[in-house]
């Protein structure tokens, strides 16, 4: 099973309106190349993908979250497993795209290709619901889940060495952020970035002064 | 920290809108983390490593919630990575300055010896607070700076508060 493969199953089965968060290295570039997608944040940041996704769906509940991690990215962050268990957020659901290694740096094995579990880590930190797919049509069906069922739903798809020939995403983090935050103040009806300007003066200040003077 | 303190951070985080707080609890600041978890006001959400706070502070707030993290110094020299990375989403951290003069541990030094060079090297706008009659005003004025700069802000809580 080829990571672009399931990234392509699974812009097919995302909802405009789910929040995706987007693990680095190829995975991001891979995605992108499908097509940008507003409701898109990519992480350019190894370890914060599930964490910061978690943090998404506590701010908004009532809004489906999908974090894309990778085996590389979250062995670094394992703790944050430990508050999804224990925060169990219904609207969010952590896929993590597990190739036994750090792919988009050379190949070097991570530990899941020394025997660690990643989903029977997740359970262990509280998560209940947990499943590792590694075919196609399985994939679907739990991506189908992770979107659409109460969760915290995770997934560990166990996936071959295998790059798509992309052409690599050219935003950075400041792009891609006010994209995203722009999106979210418009979907949600909410101000995140502050305006300037909130109090300017009364333009007839001056004369008043003068005036006064 | 005293509890008369702990009560006015109590009073500043309410008064400056700050409903969530990640905290990963340790002893200058227990008495706040004390307070904070009997009250209703706030969502407290215990972490096990001030990196993945931090991030989860830059997912709220990428969600429109306005939230802060609650740490010991050390925790800043744990998140470096994390707040370098996701430089562009703004987390308020709020933590205790061990090792500041008077401190009696001798593991409390390296704390406060980088306590501030971090968060220079990081590029992170702070303010040191010593008084009680100043905390409910920084606090309130973090979230201004946090909006304004558009990046981390910190407040660091010093011994005259313990």
């Amino acid at each position: 099973m080829k990571r672009v493969d399931c990234l392509k199953i699974l812009k097919e089965l995302t909802p405009d309106d789910t929040l995706v968060v987007v693990t680095l290295g190829v995975t991001t570039d891979e995605w992108y190349d499908l097509g940008h997608r507003e409701a898109t944040m990519y992480l350019p940041a190894m370890g914060t993908i599930t964490p910061v996704g978690l943090g998404l769906a506590l701010a908004l509940p009532h809004r489906r979250v999908l974090a894309l991690d990778s085996d590389g990215s979250l062995l670094l962050s394992l703790g944050a497993l430990t508050v999804v268990g224990a925060r169990a957020p219904r609207n969010f659901g952590v896929i993590v795209f597990d190739n036994g290694c750090y792919e988009s740096i050379g190949g070097a094995p991570t530990a899941t290709a020394t025997g660690t579990d990643l989903a029977l880590v997740a359970r262990g930190c509280g998560i209940k619901d947990t499943a590792t797919v590694s075919d196609l049509d399985s994939f679907r069906a739990a991506a189908t889940r992770a979107l659409h069922e109460a969760g915290p739903l995770f997934v560990a798809a166990r996936i071959e060495r295998a790059i798509a020939k992309v052409k690599p995403k050219t935003t950075d983090i400041f792009e891609d952020k006010y994209r995203f935050v722009r999106y979210v103040e418009r979907t949600e009806g909410i101000e995140i970035l502050s305006p300037a300007g909130r109090s300017r003066r009364d333009p007839h200040d001056w004369k008043s002064i003068t005036e006064d003077g | 920290m005293r509890k008369d303190a702990a009560a006015l951070v109590a009073e500043g985080l309410k008064a400056a809108g700050i409903e969530t707080i990640v905290v990963l609890s340790e002893s200058w600041l227990f008495e706040v983390h004390r307070l904070i978890e009997a009250d209703p006001f706030f969502t407290v959400i215990p972490v096990a490593n001030e990196g993945d706070g931090v991030s989860i502070c830059a997912g709220m707030w990428l969600g429109g919630k306005r939230c802060a993290i609650l740490m010991e110094n050390s925790g800043l020299r744990v998140a470096c990575e994390a707040l370098a990375r996701l430089q562009g989403l703004p987390v308020l951290l709020l933590m205790s300055y061990r090792g500041d003069w008077g401190d009696p541990p001798w593991w409390a030094a390296s704390m406060g010896a980088t306590t501030e060079p971090i968060l220079k090297a990081l590029r992170i706008p702070y303010t040191v607070v010593r008084r009680d009659n100043d905390i409910v005003r920084k606090l309130k004025q973090a979230v201004n700076s946090q909006n304004a700069y558009r990046s981390h802000v910190a407040l660091v809580f010093g011994g005259e508060l313990m």
